[in-house]
């Protein structure tokens, strides 16, 4: 199976440092709408109903800082994601009740394979959970020092 | 009674399969399943003895897969109409789950049991220690 690797996936244009957005909503509409505007997303709308709909049925915080909204969508033709590092930590409402300083968006076509995508959000779930890789991510200054963190950590 | 709080224990064994479709049965609007997948600290060991891979390897082994289990879960569930969130710890699972199940009031906890075992140490021992040890119900699914 081909390994798909965070850092293969993430360009400075699909990185954002700094949020300014101040609850979950807001957030994720900024994350959804730049994703949309970077993979030129026919219909914005579609996917964040599909993103939120998702969210509806179980909290995608999954512990120490990181927010993960996923889901499958018929707007993208292979797996795709938005990193976003909030200005200030956000409520999430994931389980361990720790605000979220780290989230990534991921997409992936609904018609895809499914073992890929089970298997990147497998492992960016696995990078992210360490405290190394947040920490460092936590004092990047620009998107691509993100990439090269990201990069340093998969490799 | 209807469990409002169902802890799932997930694993790669065929009645972990099993063990969720227990959890959709109980499912509802007021039902929240929390999957738990554990990163046991002795199979990190016995991998990492048995091969040739270190410990840091052998974790990060159990680590992908554990993730990806837990989102296969999750993509069952979900497709089900169920509420679901996920999480993975580190530890033993004799002892996260009861810990889990009680930090998070979980009145159930479901897990699945491989058949012709439960006397045994180890993974097939462990939902005897859950009946013994865990505050809550247990089911034990084959």
């Amino acid at each position: 199976m081909n390994e798909l690797k965070l850092s293969n996936l993430l360009t400075p244009k699909n990185i954002l440092l700094d949020v300014k957005e101040k609850d979950k909503d807001a957030l994720l509409a900024k994350i959804i709408k730049t994703f949309s505007e970077v993979n030129n997303i026919a219909d914005p709308e579609a996917l964040a109903r599909e993103v939120t709909e998702r969210e509806a049925l179980g909290n995608t915080g999954i512990g120490r800082g990181i927010g993960f909204p996923h889901a499958k969508s018929s707007q993208v033709e292979e797996i795709s994601v938005l990193l976003a590092r909030p200005a200030r930590p956000i409520e999430y409402g994931a389980l361990d009740g720790l605000p979220v300083n780290l989230v990534i968006l991921i997409i992936a076509p609904d018609s895809g394979d499914n073992n890929q995508y089970l298997h990147a959000m497998a492992r960016i779930s696995r990078l992210l959970g360490k405290s190394e890789v947040r920490e460092k991510l936590a004092q990047v200054k620009t998107p691509q020092e993100a990439i090269d963190t990201i990069a340093a950590f998969e490799n | 009674m209807k469990p409002k709080t169902i802890l799932l224990y997930v694993d790669s064994s065929k009645e972990s399969e099993a063990a969720l479709k227990a959890a959709l049965d109980f499912s509802g609007p007021q039902v929240t399943i929390i999957a738990v997948n554990v990163v046991n600290r002795q199979t990190v060991i016995q991998l990492a003895r048995g091969g040739s891979k270190s410990i840091a390897e052998a974790e990060v082994e159990l680590e992908e897969n554990g993730w990806c289990y837990l989102y296969n879960t999750e993509e069952i569930a979900k497709s089900a109409g169920a509420q679901i969130v996920i999480l993975q710890e580190s530890g033993y699972p004799e002892e996260v789950l009861p810990r889990l199940a009680q930090g998070y009031g979980a009145d159930l906890i479901i897990v699945g049991q491989p058949a012709g075992h439960g006397k045994d140490v180890g993974q097939s021992g462990l939902a005897q220690q859950l009946i013994e040890h865990a505050a809550c119900a247990v089911l034990v699914v084959k």
